[in-house]
């Protein structure tokens, strides 16, 4: 079956008016084969009766005069025809009167019965029994029954299936020949049309038409088919058009974004050069702020000295006026000193002079509260702390941080005397400090204002201060890589927070390289 | 095969009751077995079957058909008793008894006992060219210008038949008699 599929669809329509005609001719065949037997039945059983009659004709006479051999002989005429294989003449009484058989081994008997058994001829398995009377001038005188053995009817079969295979195979051998040339018919249009459709998917050239023959289905077919092509075609028209356009608009696109490109490129190149120019300036600015404060000291400290000297070595005997003026100028020159030393300590985070270590930071706050000694004392400040865990750090700077937030924390009480207390958790890869203190506090929209240099909340009339600390304090947690802030409520007192990374080797030595580079320049 | 031969039998039967030829055939079934003039008598009647008589032959168109006996007559009764109620030809049939050959001229076939040996000659010379079957009892009758004779072949009635003597007396016999006769020519 499926090979049948696989067939070409010529041979199929070959194969298919094959069957047909054949199966045609063949069922006409059997029906004329049918009906020709019939008829050489009837025919043979005519002429048995025929044959049959004639022997009564010939064989009355015999009969009357008695006489079987004469009757014999007529029997015996029988032999010329090959199909009668036993004959017999029967006297009225039934009796035997002459009798034939072809072959010896032939018996009477079944003639003798069946022939007064029927008087009608009949077939009787191969064999056809006709039983005929005599009848001489109105006078039955006996019957003769003869009987055939159908050779003839089998010489008519065998005749007949001959000139039917002959008439067969002559019909397949025509019809051959002829489905050949008409399946072409049908077949030629189709297989253009696969042609076609072969050529068009090999070459993808839709430009190739079918040619349209009649109207019939196949013709509809090669229509429809063309219809399609020009759809195709048409189509890919459009679709080149289209692409056209696309690839224009790509071009013009890409040429914008170029554009863009570049401009922001500009724009970035122009950002880098700001950044390096605001990088420098801010060294140049702390370069500037060290060596402008470091330069300050020496001539303030000398106008300190020597205000102090004449206030000392002159008291009492300047005028009132004269003292109150020397104490200001006092007051002023040591202010002026506590705002270099602070701008100094400012600038010289960034120098970073000693190489990060890990220490206990404990130990560091332990180290700022000995230098708050006098302040802690002065105020009755507590000052407690959970346990503190290592930390790799530039410990003085660490040291000075710690300092700052205590001091700010003791400065900034209340009525109540000071409490502080500084506390650790690490997470996240890093230690986050808290120092708490129960002071005065502040609004909360402050809190990134304080780490600006200078910036301060309070009159300096009442608490003293340059404004700087904090400052210093947001830079040392940068320059460790961490975070400072501060949360806090007026008259709840106020909480600073800042982290220090756990150990990261590799961002301090660039550090380290950045810093060794901004001192050379 | 038993039962065939029963219905055989049968059916046989039933066609004797019917048939009229039962009287000219013989026998195995009758009571009576066929004496050889009984045979001679049947003879005699398809004798008149398988010629054909000139309509010139009947003194007229409803004359019987007549059989007669010249001289002696060896069947008795039994002729008689087979030709009653036979017809030829629509003819009735008579049987005659008579004594000369003059007398045989109306008859349409004479039958001539041994008796009438001697006068032979002249039976035929009285019906030379009449339309007259001239049956002779004696083997010897058809070579002496007879047209029939009966003969007896172990014990079998048989015919002899003179065709020349048939024809020259305007009669004609059926082949299929000839066919069983022996052919005799007359003996100068
Ligand atoms: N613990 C605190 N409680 C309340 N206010 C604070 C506290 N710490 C800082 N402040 C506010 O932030 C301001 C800035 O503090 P910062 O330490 O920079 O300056 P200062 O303490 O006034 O001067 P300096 O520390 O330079 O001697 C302070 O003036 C104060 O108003
Ligand atoms: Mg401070």
């Amino acid at each position: 079956m499926r090979r049948l599929a696989a067939l070409s669809i010529r041979w199929k329509v070959t194969l298919a008016s094959m069957i047909a005609s054949v199966t045609v001719l063949a069922v006409a065949c059997a029906v004329f084969f049918a009906h020709e037997l019939g008829r050489a039945r009837v025919n043979l059983g005519r002429s048995l009766q025929v044959r049959a009659d004639t022997i009564g004709l010939v064989s009355a006479a015999s009969i009357l005069f008695d006489d079987p051999k004469a009757a014999g002989e007529i029997l015996e005429a029988s032999r010329v025809d090959p199909g009668i294989v036993t004959a017999a003449i029967y006297a009225l009484d039934g009796r035997p009167f002459a009798t034939y058989r072809r072959r010896a081994s032939e018996e009477n008997a079944p003639v003798v019965a069946l022939a007064a058994d029927t008087m009608e001829g009949r077939f009787v398995g191969d064999r056809r029994l006709v039983t005929r009377p005599i009848d001489f001038k109105g006078k039955r005188v006996g019957f003769v029954a003869l009987e055939s053995d159908l050779a003839d009817l089998s010489d008519v079969k065998s005749g007949f299936m001959l000139a039917a295979l002959l008439v067969l195979a002559l019909c397949i051998g025509i019809g051959w020949l002829l489905a050949l040339q008409l399946q072409r018919l049908v077949t030629r249009p189709i297989l253009a049309l696969v042609e076609s459709a072969r050529t068009i998917s090999r070459d993808r050239d839709y430009s190739v038409r079918v040619v349209v023959r009649g109207g019939d289905e196949i013709g509809v077919l090669a229509r429809s088919f063309n219809e399609m092509l020009e759809q195709v075609e048409e189509r890919d028209v459009e679709l080149e058009a289209a692409r056209g356009t696309l690839e224009h608009r790509v071009a013009a696109r890409t040429r914008e974004l170029q554009l863009e490109i570049g401009e922001r490129c500009q724009v970035q190149a122009t950002l880098v050069r700001q950044t390096e120019e605001l990088t420098r300036s801010n060294a140049d600015l702390e370069q500037f702020a060290y060596v402008a404060s470091h330069d300050l000291q020496e001539p303030l400290r000398i106008v300190a000295s020597y205000t102090q000297l004449l206030a000392e070595t002159h008291d009492g005997q300047l005028g009132p006026d004269a003292e109150k003026y020397v104490r200001y100028a006092v007051d002023g020159a040591l202010r002026m000193q506590n705002l270099i030393s602070d701008l100094l300590a400012y600038a010289r985070v960034a120098r970073a002079p000693a190489p990060p270590q890990t220490v206990a930071s404990g130990d560091l706050l332990s180290r700022a509260l000995d230098n708050l000694q006098l302040t802690i004392e002065e105020s009755g400040a507590r000052v407690t702390h959970d346990e503190l865990p290592m930390v790799r750090c530039n410990s003085s700077q660490l040291v000075q941080l710690f300092q700052n937030l205590v001091g700010n924390a003791i400065k900034f009480h209340g009525e109540r005397s000071p409490k502080i207390h500084v506390e650790a958790v690490c997470r996240d890869g890093e230690t986050e400090f808290s120092v708490r203190d129960n002071g005065i506090g502040f609004d909360s929209k402050y809190a990134a204002k304080i780490f600006v240099i200078f910036q301060r909340l309070h009159a300096r009339g009442k608490y003293s201060g340059t404004g700087i600390g904090l400052a210093v304090c947001k830079k040392i947690v940068e320059h460790h890589g961490g975070r400072i802030w501060v949360e806090s409520r007026v008259g709840q007192g106020s909480t600073f927070f800042f982290t220090i990374p756990q150990a990261a080797p590799d961002r301090e030595a660039k550090e380290e390289v950045r810093h060794v580079g901004v001192e050379a320049s | 095969m038993v039962t065939s031969s029963r219905r055989l039998v049968a059916g046989l039967l039933a066609a004797l009751v019917w048939s009229a030829a039962l009287r000219t055939v013989p026998t195995a079934a009758g009571t009576r077995t066929p004496t050889e003039y009984d045979v001679k008598a049947v003879y005699l009647l398809n004798f008149a079957r398988f010629v054909e008589w000139p309509d010139a032959g009947f003194a007229t168109a409803t004359a019987p058909f007549a059989i007669c006996v010249l001289g002696s007559d060896p069947f008795g009764s039994t002729l008689d008793e087979t030709l009653a109620g036979e017809t030829i030809a629509g003819r009735n049939l008579v049987t005659r008894r008579i004594a000369h050959p003059t007398d045989a001229t109306t008859c349409q076939i004479v039958f001539t006992g041994a008796s009438e040996t001697t006068r032979l000659p002249a039976i035929v010379d009285a019906l030379a060219g009449r339309p007259v079957l001239t049956v002779g009892d004696e083997t010897a009758f058809t070579q002496r210008g007879g047209m029939i004779s009966f003969r007896l072949e172990q014990s079998t009635v048989r015919i002899d038949v003179n065709p020349e003597a048939i024809r020259r007396s305007g009669l004609s016999m059926s082949s299929q008699l000839l066919r069983l006769a022996r052919i005799v020519s007359a003996q100068p």
